[in-house]
């Protein structure tokens, strides 16, 4: 596979999972607080 | 005669706003519940892994001439800068909105889409600098019209993010929204570009018969699928992490009293 080729998916794939992991670290650690807030 | 012709003209208007009003949190009701919905998360995979099946087994890797491995990231490149730009009409659109209905819903999806749409811009910058690199021999060209007004629409959004995020909740909101509804002007004007001025590298692609790109339209409209659900699913989550700040801030601050 052409290195160039084999970056530019690699990129989209961090980029995308990074960020969907990055969100959902996020909102479990909203809900925790609110749950400690509603407790 | 005057006073009752005005008072009718009062209430058409304020019948049609009314109209207009449910309208709109029947379109509020829908969006939520669609990005919400398995139908955008299991579309966002089976899309993305079709696209991937063609893109790397189906699609030729001959374009403009040149066989090269990379130029099969022009799927990707292509559909990104166009979901980009749906996305950022969606900031433009929720800012609007915002600004006239004070709706916090609007607001939410006009910042989260603005976000959705830099991320899809900064992807469309580095695939499209890395196939630039095959097909022109070079990884950036100052001269072309389309980079430098699509490079412009990047900064211009980064700013919005640094808007929303350096202000206060309620000031700040309206602040980015006028921000994104001026803001919006350069994504028409970028894309409006190859046919404004004349184009180094980008030809025009929508409408022009002698475009030799040599792109197979199958994949490409997979691929544009695969990307409009993983916008739609990403905004979903971002929407979500809004409404749960927003909770949280409602406790605290209910709590301080």
């Amino acid at each position: 596979m052409e290195p160039l080729l084999l970056a530019g998916y690699t990129a989209l794939f961090v980029a995308f999972f990074g960020y969907v992991t990055y969100l959902q670290r996020r909102m479990s650690r909203l809900e925790r607080q609110l749950e400690d807030a509603q407790t | 005669m005057i006073g009752s012709s005005s008072t009718d003209g009062d209430g058409t208007r304020n019948r049609t706003s009314i109209r207009f009003a449910r309208i709109l949190g029947t379109v509020t009701a829908f969006l939520h519940r669609l990005t919400r919905s398995r139908l955008v998360s299991w579309g966002a995979f089976g899309f993305g892994l079709l696209s991937m099946v063609l893109v790397f087994g189906y699609a030729s890797d001959t374009m403009y001439g040149i066989e090269h491995g990379a130029n099969l990231l022009a799927y990707w490149h292509i559909s990104l800068a166009w979901v980009a730009a749906a996305a950022l009409g969606s900031t433009f659109i929720g800012s609007a909105l915002y600004l006239r209905y004070r709706g916090p819903f609007w607001s939410r999806l006009a910042h989260s889409s603005g976000e959705l749409g830099f991320l899809f811009a900064t992807l469309t910058l580095l695939l499209g600098s890395a196939w630039g690199r095959v097909i022109w021999n070079s990884w950036w060209e100052w001269t072309d019209v389309r980079l430098v007004t699509f490079l412009i629409v990047w900064f211009i959004y980064a700013g919005y993010l640094v808007v929303h995020s350096a202000t206060e909740n309620r000031t700040g909101d309206r602040y980015a929204a006028v921000y994104g509804v001026v803001g919006f002007v350069t994504v028409p004007l970028s894309y409006a570009s190859t046919r404004l001025w004349t184009p180094t590298f980008h030809e025009t692609t929508i409408g022009n018969s002698g475009v030799s790109a040599n792109i197979d339209p199958l994949t490409l409209v997979v691929t544009l699928v695969a990307a409009t659900f993983l916008y739609l699913y990403l905004l979903g989550i971002r929407i979500h992490l809004h409404e749960l700040e927003q909770q949280v801030r409602r406790l605290h601050s209910a709590r301080r009293r």
